[in-house]
């Protein structure tokens, strides 16, 4: 229209590319996934009747009297506590050590090692905890009284846990050690010390934030552990807060109010453990490595197979040792150990076919673990690109809420995923998932989601800004920035994501029993199921063993399909800057 | 005490970083080591450091061999300190521990080592500082610590790595003159390593020029910057006009240096006496080397054996002087500097202010070979 001018459009930072319905769609992911079901079970630490047939909002500590008041639950707390805190010590030395051996010195099969380390990562703590008591427990393979009385009290327990849990503390200090620069290293050698000294004057204070941090995932892991605790500790007589959740919310009559001021101290203890380790992290300002600057060169060691046979023996005994005990538990014929021979025997992996309870378990977990690990990728990468981006309001909310909630135990989100996806609310609108697999799915996700965001965003900041800012401004939509930068850049991130949700859900224990449908156990609860249960303690081995195997053989071949696919680094491909639009 | 480097070739597998180079630094000498990304210059501070095997020769400090092929003295025991291009501060130590560092391993009192820690405070100009953490400093106060750190132990060499390369432009300037002042009060003898030409020429007594593994040409600052062996070093250490040049007659040396002295007839009609590194036939064809300051604008008008006639073709304001491009017939294009503006498109005088010119014979632009060059002094 003649001289009518258009009106001028406010700039847009993000205008059409769709990037708001992002932050819309990962904010809802967060709430409904993680935030809501949580507050539904710790708001019933202080307002118990609230979702009671006729709730009501009066305020009561009434939970929390209950724990105090209570001996098994009073000493739960204060065992957690004790055990995480000596643990995490034990954890950090073992841990700090393998870095040592891994990222400083030169010895040979350190890429082995670095795989089996995160076979132990991956190893599932009530299968680790089973296995040890199948060998040394007072009824295992090998099991002496002395044996069984040393595995089955709170040292054994926080050894087992420490060989389980020290690869947390190698991880967090295997990347400052490989990355302290070398000139500082030789700035100390040039002034005269010695590698010994350079080592202990200048590495070790530069690494003792790290080990801080390692220490402090360790003792948060601890605390949400609910493997051991629901196994060795519970045979050891030795209560946990994870376990007593569990139990109030499986005993009659069920104390709901109990739970939630249970999980309300958990996940207080969690969150202030992470809290400072961020602070840790964050604090330390070290920088030692300036760009430019190359990182130290592994230094020769005089007797790289003595530390070779110190890492295998660690290894074995760490992985290898509960491994074989759950073997040897599923081909041992006798009940008593080998008091009256070694008599092997197949008939367990015969009565899997037959027993209730084992591979229907397997089977479904699979789909469960399909299903869960896509999914959850999926809104992984939704909320990390959320996260990536970092504006706005809904974002710093959403990040602050992650991070909050990333090491939520799985415990207390199974029984936030109870009351939450049982409310009437949900009936009203047909949406009856409550004791069906959707709600166990809902379950897995909300365990993965905080995870697959951590890798994905963590992997994300290396993308250059520039190599979308270009896609931008070369017009593309989200979607295909999405497909063409996103997608080809962190390829392999998000794969790695994908098969650790996978390998995580695929055993997942504390929210499956507290949320598998009627009639449909999912594996782990499965093994447990037949574990408990003393006469088909070797049918859950067989289960443990079989399930292991497929499991292998599924996670190899996609590592094999991954590496064929490979054409060529993610970095590279960041460093190269945008790919062809 | 005289570091001697004789003959040093190292190898990366398959690349040989560094060809037989051989150099000397006296005691009390401030060596620049010059030269591009990839010429060599870090390698030959690892050899020197003791952080690189070599594959022939000798590195001697005094009368001690520290490398020589299959043997290398470890970096503790070589007396050497040396200022890192990122400084390698130790985050976790203050200022005073980190200078006292080098200090812990001699058999000092407690307050002998403290009143050292307070001389090098006092001579790199950072007293007070001493309970600081690298995080709390700037830029320039980083690099005196590491400087102070480096001098600790009272070191027979003190090795440098690009240490201006993290500060910004002023305070680079300021701190050559400094850490030139810090190095000569402390008599010791030091290698700097760098890429940037004004910093060697500035902070050096002698440059050597690395380029491809070997030293091209070594000398005062002077000599290799206004007669260098060859166009490589020319153009490496500044802006350079070439004007093809013929030898019209052999001359006496006019000058201290007692170069060769060439009657040059150069391009374009004007006829200049030249140096040359070495006698020149007469009827040799070469290039003459003008620096862009060895020129200057005159009228249009102006006349005489050492002025060419042309037209202004560009002309760029650079801060302090303008710096103009001159079309003359026959010849490429000439820049000089000029305190004031000139209007592009006006003819003009371009006139030699310099007694005589740098002559390269075309034949072999480099007249010396790269091992005479290493053996001067």
């Amino acid at each position: 229209m003649a001289g009518e001018q258009r009106p001028a459009h406010r700039p847009s930072r993000f205008s059409g590319l769709g990037f708001r319905s992002v932050n819309g769609m990962a904010a809802i992911l967060v709430l409904v996934l993680i935030v809501l079901p949580m507050l539904a079970l710790l708001i019933q630490a202080f307002w118990p009747n609230v979702f009671t047939i006729t709730p009501n909002w009066h305020f009561s500590l009434a939970g929390f009297a209950s724990i105090f008041g209570t001996p098994y639950t009073f000493r739960a707390v204060f065992d957690s506590f004790g055990l995480a805190i000596f643990t995490a010590l034990t954890a950090t030395i073992i841990g700090g050590g393998v870095a040592f051996l891994l990222e400083w010195v030169a010895i040979p099969g350190q890429g082995l090692f670095n795989g089996i380390l995160w076979l132990v990562l991956l190893a599932p703590s009530f299968l680790i905890g089973d296995g040890w008591q199948f060998l040394i427990g007072p009824s295992g393979v090998f099991g002496t009284s002395a044996l069984g009385h040393l595995l089955l009290s709170p040292l054994g327990v926080s050894m087992v846990l420490a060989l389980k849990l020290f690869p947390y503390a190698t991880v967090a200090m295997s990347g400052p050690l490989r990355g302290i620069g070398q000139d500082l290293f030789y700035a100390a050698r040039l002034s005269g010390a010695s590698s010994f000294r350079a080592f202990r004057r200048v590495v070790l204070p530069l690494l003792i934030p790290a080990a801080a941090a390692g220490a402090l995932i360790v003792l948060a892991e601890v605390l949400s552990d609910y493997g051991v605790a629901s196994t060795l500790a519970q045979s050891a007589n030795f209560p946990l807060m994870t376990y007593s959740i569990y139990a109030a919310m499986s005993i009659f009559p069920v104390d709901f109010a109990q739970a939630a001021a249970m999980s309300v101290i958990l996940v207080a203890l969690v969150s202030i453990s992470q809290w400072v380790e961020r602070r840790v992290v964050a604090k330390r300002g070290y920088v030692t490595r300036v760009a430019g600057s190359k990182s130290l060169a592994k230094q020769p060691t005089r007797h790289p197979w003595l530390w070779v046979l110190l890492l295998s023996l660690l290894f074995v005994v760490a992985l290898l040792l509960p491994a074989s005990g759950i073997v040897l538990e599923s081909v041992e014929k006798s009940l008593t150990g080998l008091q009256g021979g070694f008599h092997v025997t197949f008939a367990y992996y015969r009565g899997l076919l037959h027993a209730n309870y084992a591979l229907g378990g397997l089977v479904r977990s699979l789909l469960y673990a399909v299903g869960a690990a896509s999914i959850g990728l999926a809104a992984g990468i939704v909320v990390s690109i959320a996260w990536w981006r970092q504006g706005g309001w809904l974002v710093s909310v959403l990040k602050a809420l992650m991070t909050t909630t990333i090491a939520i135990p799985g415990i207390v989100l199974g029984a936030g995923y109870i009351f939450f996806w049982n409310q009437p609310f949900f009936s009203n609108l047909g949406l009856n998932v409550y004791g069906t697999p959707v709600v166990l799915m809902l379950g897995y996700l909300g365990g993965s989601l905080p995870y697959a965001v951590r890798v994905a965003s963590g992997s994300m900041v290396q993308i250059p800004p520039n190599a979308v800012f270009a896609a931008r401004l070369s017009g593309v939509g989200l979607t295909r920035i999405i497909r063409k930068v996103f997608i080809p850049m962190m390829r392999d991130t998000w794969f790695r994501v994908w098969l650790i949700i996978f390998a995580g859900v695929v055993f997942e224990l504390p929210v499956s029993q507290l949320l598998y449908p009627p009639g449909g156990p999912t594996l782990a609860v499965s093994i447990a199921h037949q574990t408990v249960n003393n006469a088909n303690v070797q049918i859950g081995a067989a289960l443990t063993v079989v399930s292991s195997l497929v499991i292998s053989l599924i996670v190899m071949a996609f590592l094999v399909i991954q590496r064929r696919g490979q054409r060529m680094p993610a970095v590279e491909q960041a460093q190269a800057g945008s790919p062809g639009l | 005490m005289q570091l001697e480097i004789r003959g040093v070739s190292a190898q990366y597998g398959s690349v040989t970083a560094l060809r037989e180079i051989s150099l000397t630094v006296d005691t009390g000498e401030i060596v620049a080591i010059l030269g591009p990304s990839g010429s060599g210059k870090s390698t030959l501070l690892q050899v020197l450091a003791g952080l690189q095997p070599i594959t022939t020769g000798e590195v001697r400090l005094g009368e001690r061999v520290l490398t020589r092929p299959g043997f290398i003295v470890s970096p503790e025991q070589r007396g050497i300190g040396m200022v890192f291009q990122d400084f390698a501060l130790w985050p976790h130590l203050t200022v005073a521990d980190t200078i006292r560092f080098p200090l812990d391993g001699l058999k000092q009192s407690h307050e002998e080592k403290m009143a050292r820690v307070r001389e090098l405070l006092s001579l790199v100009q950072l007293d007070g500082f001493g309970a600081r953490y690298p995080h709390e400093l700037s830029g320039g106060q980083r690099q005196r610590v590491a400087i102070a750190r480096a001098l600790a132990n009272r070191p027979k060499l003190v090795l440098l790595d690009e240490p201006m390369a993290s500060l910004d432009a002023r305070l680079r300037e300021t701190m050559r003159i400094d850490l030139a002042r810090i190095l000569h009060e402390q008599d010791a003898s030091a290698l700097y390593v760098t890429h940037d030409r004004t910093e060697a020429l500035v902070v050096a007594d002698r440059v050597a020029l690395l380029h491809a593994g070997e030293i091209s040409q070594s000398g005062s600052a002077a000599d290799i910057y206004e007669r260098p062996n060859n166009r490589f070093i020319a153009e490496f250490l500044g802006p350079v006009n070439w004007i093809p040049a013929e030898v019209m007659a052999e001359r006496e040396g006019a000058h201290a240096e007692a170069k060769t002295g060439v009657g040059l007839h150069l391009e374009g009609g004007v006829r200049v006496p030249g140096l040359s590194a070495q006698p020149v036939p007469v009827g040799r064809t070469g290039m003459a080397m003008m620096r862009p300051e060895d020129l200057e604008l005159v009228e249009a008008s102006a006349s005489g054996t050492r002025v060419w006639h042309g037209r202004v073709q560009a002309a760029h304001y650079m801060g302090m002087h303008w710096q103009v491009v001159v079309e003359i017939a026959g010849i490429d294009p000439v820049t000089v500097y000029h305190p004031v503006p000139v209007t592009v498109g006006s003819s003009v005088g371009v006139q030699l202010r310099r007694p005589a010119v740098w002559f390269l014979a075309s034949a072999a632009e480099s007249v010396r070979e790269p091992q005479e060059a290493s053996a001067v002094r």
